[in-house]
């Protein structure tokens, strides 16, 4: 009886787990070494054996970010890879750098694998505020000052970081047995790109198909919209962003904002510049080049709203652009909005809420935009 | 004959003052044609961006150095001759680092109470920012005036004042490395200092405020004179050490405060522009240093905000990068040239 047992619970633990022989054998048509990222530049994942390899890359150097392997937890490690950065899936103890990272693990219903997160006070997911309260997720503090303490005790498996050129790794990687993973999602420039970072997560969980399936609809949505504004016979003219101290930040001509612009019908003024990374660009450049501009984007992370007086208070030069003459501000509330938790996700909603404002005519009348707005007419 | 050189040596400056005005205007990132500026001057030019670039954004910005380079070079001047020390500058009383403190108290502890984010450049960024500032540096300019009415030693002063800059300073740290680093972005480049903050809309309540300011500083140029005998002397003279020392940390910190509050905190302007005037001058005559040194400062910030803006390059440079960088071999040149 108890012999049965054991067999029933270990077939029912093969049957479950992940990347295991069925699936492998379902996967046979892919080649081993066919890349399965399609739009990311900076992370490969190919099959390896019963599980996966992942190349992450970045800009700034020609080294990798590092190699790692996924493997089941069910299934014995190959001797090669011993040595190796392996991630034994399915993760279990995870901390996850941003909001980006949780919010695929929320999405999937594995937000328990998630024991701690950074920035807790900057989210209004009423989820993750709950599970702070009930300390079921730690916060670990912010990037520059972690909590390592508090980290270390967690006991993550894994440690999804966000890689930046000039800041060191922290030595929390060296405190615990945690892989350190980088997760580059903010360097790709294309919006399907950004969102396909979320298969990662579907890797590290075993749910690779729900991600896949997730991540294609994105795919169609996003396609079909860009296709019907292909053609689109008037391209209207877009700038972005406001100064600080009398200069602009402006996204590069090569930026995912700018891809999303393009897409959506609509010619960015900065569009030959070939910079993925933000333009400073001082006050009177962007006055002679974007003063016509029929649209402007800007994003607002304070807890008040904007309007055009507000604008105009702030800045007399806003006044004599165009786009702000013809009440063509387009605006989103970060916080409201949860832009920077969601949006990446939702690239196609990002997309349709340019394209009604651009071509309204293409998209339904009773649209409600869900990022960005037409600022709205004081009475 | 010496009153004929000096007499050339003023006009010399204020028509070089003129020149570098007028080439505010002219010269920028966006490359304007000569005719077409004359155009818009004579009001007969129909492109209004021109209009706009020249008059609601380079012209205000030229104000506000030329301003800004005068106030803050006469508060070193006052600094230097109160403490008798030629590396004294505005910043020593701690008043740039009080701004700095109310600066970041803003920027960077917002973010981490509210859980918003100042760096989305917002409207907390423009008014907040100049409002914090402000009342750091007044903060910090009552803190001084407070011992200086009590104490009459200056040596003493000036640890004083050197450590309220370090506590202020290291709180700002601590504020700092709690922040999200978006916030610590827009904290740095407030501190890198801009001649751009002003713009049409507040420059009325800029220029009075430090007109009067400046106003101000020449009827101290007497006392300022007695003081350079040495406290014996001035005391002898009949001047009251105390009260003058309020006084003269009164003005220079009201300019200070007001030049960081609008521009942030601009160095080395206040340290330097008194020398060149010493030194061209060959005098100690405060009637004289007094407008010599607004003079030369006026001339230094529009050198600095033309050279930050220079056509071809579409950013501008940070103004605390530019002043030392154009400030100090002049600074050098002219005491070298002294020397021989």
């Amino acid at each position: 009886m108890k012999k049965w047992l054991i067999i029933c619970l270990s077939i029912t633990c093969i049957f479950f787990s992940c990347g295991d022989s069925s699936d492998k054998n379902q996967n046979a048509s892919v080649p081993e070494n066919e890349n399965l990222m399609k739009y990311t530049s900076y992370i490969d994942i190919t099959n390896y054996k019963s599980g996966y390899y992942i190349n992450v890359s970045c800009p700034w150097n020609d080294k990798s970010l590092g190699e790692f392997y996924l493997y089941p937890d069910t299934l014995q490690l190959p001797d090669e890879l011993a040595n190796k950065s392996v991630i034994r899936t399915p993760v279990k103890n995870v901390i996850a750098y941003s909001s980006t990272q949780w919010s695929v693990f929320l999405e999937l219903g594995e937000i328990s694998r998630v024991k701690g997160i950074l920035e807790s006070n900057y989210t209004d997911n009423p989820e993750i505020k709950r599970l702070l309260a009930e300390k079921k997720i730690e916060d670990v503090g912010i990037e520059t000052s972690l909590k390592t303490e508090i980290a270390i005790n967690l006991h993550p498996d894994v440690i999804l970081y966000t890689p930046y050129s000039t800041v060191p790794k922290t030595e929390i990687g060296d405190l615990t047995s945690a892989v350190m993973f980088p997760f580059a999602d903010y360097l790709e420039n294309h919006p399907l790109g950004r969102a396909e970072w979320l298969k990662l997560i579907g890797y590290l969980t075993c749910r690779e198909k729900d991600t896949d399936q997730w991540f294609n609809d994105i795919v169609t949505r996003y396609d079909s919209l860009k296709y019907i504004c292909q053609n689109v016979e008037n391209r209207p003219t877009v700038f972005s962003d406001l100064p600080f101290e009398g200069q602009w930040y402006l996204p590069g001509g090569a930026s995912y904002i700018a891809q999303i612009f393009h897409d959506a019908g609509a010619d960015y003024i900065w569009k030959d510049n070939n910079s993925t990374a933000s333009l400073p660009v001082d006050a009177e450049t962007v006055l002679s080049k974007a003063r016509d501009a029929d649209f402007w984007r800007i994003m607002n992370s304070t807890s008040t709203e904007y309007s055009y007086n507000r604008l105009a208070v702030e800045n007399e030069l806003y006044t004599y652009f165009k786009a702000y003459q013809n009440r063509n501000i387009l605006v989103c509330d970060i916080r409201r909005s949860g832009y920077f938790e969601k949006s990446e996700y939702e690239p196609d909603l990002l997309l349709k809420d340019f394209v009604f404002a651009f071509h309204p005519e293409l998209v339904e009348a009773d649209y409600q935009p869900h990022y960005f707005y037409k600022l709205k007419n004081e009475k | 004959m010496k009153n004929r050189k000096i007499t050339f040596g003023i006009l010399g400056i204020i028509i070089i003052g003129i020149i570098l005005f007028i080439l505010n205007l002219f010269v920028g990132s966006v490359t304007v044609p000569l005719e077409d500026i004359f155009k818009v001057l004579l009001k007969e030019n129909t492109d209004n961006t021109l209009n706009v670039i020249i008059f609601n954004y380079r012209l205000p910005q030229a104000l506000t150095a030329l301003l800004a380079g005068a106030a803050l070079a006469v508060a070193g001047l006052l600094m230097q001759t109160l403490f008798r020390n030629p590396l004294a500058d505005p910043s020593m009383l701690g008043i740039s680092s009080g701004a700095s403190l109310g600066v970041g108290i803003v920027i960077l502890l917002t973010g981490a109470i509210s859980g918003t984010a100042v760096s989305s450049f917002g409207w907390w960024s423009t008014i907040g920012v100049s409002l914090a500032a402000f009342i750091g540096a007044v903060l910090v300019l009552f803190v001084m005036l407070a011992f200086s009415s009590r104490m009459k030693d200056m040596t003493t002063l000036i640890i004083i004042g050197l450590m309220i800059a370090y506590l202020a300073g290291s709180i700002t740290d601590i504020l700092k490395f709690f922040s999200l680093k978006e916030d610590i972005h827009a904290f740095v480049i407030w501190g890198m200092g801009s001649f751009s903050g002003v713009g049409t809309s507040k420059m009325p309540i800029f220029a009075t405020s430090i007109i009067i300011g400046l106003f101000v500083t020449f009827f101290l140029s007497k006392n300022l004179n007695i003081l350079l005998l040495g406290e014996m002397y001035a005391e002898n003279l009949g001047l009251n050490i105390r009260k003058n020392s309020v006084i003269i940390i009164l003005v220079s910190g009201y300019l200070t405060a007001i030049v960081t509050a609008y521009c942030g905190p601009i160095a080395f302007v206040g340290l330097a522009m008194p020398h060149i005037a010493r030194f061209l001058f060959k005098s100690s005559d405060h009637r004289l240093l007094i407008p010599a040194t607004m003079l030369i400062g006026m001339d230094m910030a529009l050198i600095c905000n033309l050279i930050a803006r220079m056509p071809g390059f579409d950013g501008n440079l940070p103004v605390n990068a530019v002043t030392a960088l154009i400030g100090a071999p002049i600074v050098i040149s002219v005491i070298l040239k002294s020397r021989k």
